[in-house]
């Protein structure tokens, strides 16, 4: 059988499947006895072998956290580059948000009421916070009618 | 995923994702799970907000809070994200994550939901028992699950081991209070703050020794039979013009005399 042919990852699998099964149908006298012939102290060995259950538990348990934890940086770089598509001035914020309002009246019903104030007094760092967000999700259609692509 | 009481849809999350000790309760990860991305801005009139459009949201907390106050407000925010999915945008002020914690409505709610996403009673219990409830304890606790005083204090009242209250005063006289379940209904502090208290020091700033100290149960409470007693007083400012008290029955015997009192009553 030539090297290439081989399937090592198999071997290795069918090693460890037949230590496991050794280990299994031990009595615990003779697990005992072996660990105890190699110079092993078998609490320590226990404490070992139940953390690296542990770990490996914990770890699968989190794929779905790990998963989030990059999308979360990958989401916060994408909207990072995305702030760059707010390049107009206050003045023309305003004017592109109260066309913004005035087609889409439902928007403004909640945005204003939750900031509780009048549109008119909405500060430049919320109308630009506005504007950036609203585009980032997609809901805002500029005066051009162009919508930007969902985070 | 159906939603429940806050307690339990937050502990569904968690256990969702894995989450079984404070240092992994990675609120950025766990609102971008459900759809809404965190980011830190600086907000002019609120403390938080959020817009959410479709499946997707922005929560935007406010990049001049301190890092305990940021996780409240995502936790809060994102609990109107769950549960408020469709309503587009919150506003959060200040008052609104200080104070609507008694009443029940979405603000109420999404209190709740932030304190049992960041607090979770299965992890909290094991951390406060049988310690004090004191500003100590709460200060430790802060620690471990990286939140603000006033929400991990509520938490050691509620959920520590032993009776206590929590009150807090500002210069008009009591705001509110929240009783541990252990205390009896029948105890109301009283609605402005007596001259043997320590409140009154910490809120006039008069530059006595922080506590915690023993002081007459009559100080505190109107019932005829206070005096009798002693409670264990800490105290702590937490705004220019806010003070928070932990009242705890470290003697529990006012409390055990109450319970056969109303026992006789009945």
């Amino acid at each position: 059988m030539s090297k290439d042919t081989r399937n090592y990852r198999e071997e290795l699998r069918s090693i460890l499947n037949s230590l496991a099964d050794s280990l299994e149908h031990a009595s615990d006298e003779a697990v005992m006895s072996e660990l105890h012939e190699s110079g092993e102290d078998p609490e320590l060995r226990a404490k070992s072998v139940r953390t690296a259950f542990e770990t490996a538990f914990k770890r699968f348990k989190q794929k779905k956290l790990k998963e989030a934890q990059l999308k979360y940086k990958s989401s916060v770089l994408k909207i990072r580059e995305l702030e760059q598509i707010v390049p107009q001035t206050i003045a023309d914020l305003r004017v592109s948000l109260a066309a913004f309002f005035n087609t889409q009246p439902h928007w403004k019903t909640q945005l204003l009421t939750a900031q509780c104030r009048e549109f008119k007094d909405l500060t430049d760092t919320d109308i630009r916070s506005l504007v950036k967000q609203l585009k980032i999700l997609g809901a805002w259609k500029d005066v051009s009618g162009n919508c930007t692509e969902n985070v | 995923m159906t939603k429940t009481s806050s307690r339990n849809y937050a502990y569904e999350l968690l256990d969702e994702l894995g989450i079984t000790e404070p240092a992994d309760i990675d609120l950025e990860a766990i609102a971008e799970h459900c759809g809404a991305t965190i980011v830190y801005e600086k907000l002019e009139g609120c403390e938080a907000r959020i817009i959410g459009y479709g499946d997707r949201a922005i929560i935007t907390v406010s990049s001049d809070s301190i890092s305990p106050r940021q996780r409240f407000s995502g936790g809060h925010e994102l609990g109107h994200w769950v549960y408020d999915k469709g309503k587009n945008v919150f506003n959060c002020k200040e008052a609104a994550l200080t104070s609507e914690w008694f009443e029940f409505n979405p603000e109420q709610r999404a209190n709740r939901f932030s304190a049992d996403l960041l607090l979770p009673e299965f992890m909290f219990i094991p951390r406060a028992k049988d310690m004090p409830i004191t500003f100590y304890t709460v200060e430790r606790l802060t620690d471990d699950f990286h939140t603000s005083l006033t929400a991990t204090a509520i938490r050691l009242v509620q959920f520590g081991s032993f009776p206590a209250m929590l009150v807090w005063h500002n210069k008009n006289g009591l705001k509110r209070f929240v009783r541990g379940p252990a205390v009896s209904e029948s105890l109301w502090p009283k609605k402005s703050l007596e001259s043997d208290t320590m409140a009154i020091e910490v809120l006039n700033e008069s530059g006595k020794k922080p506590g915690p100290i023993d002081v007459s149960a009559s100080a505190w409470f109107d019932h005829p039979e206070a005096h009798r007693y002693v409670i264990r007083e800490d105290t702590r400012r937490i705004t220019s013009d806010l003070v928070l008290t932990i009242l705890w029955w470290k003697d529990e015997r006012q409390l055990l005399d109450l319970m056969d009192e109303e026992g006789e009553e009945e």
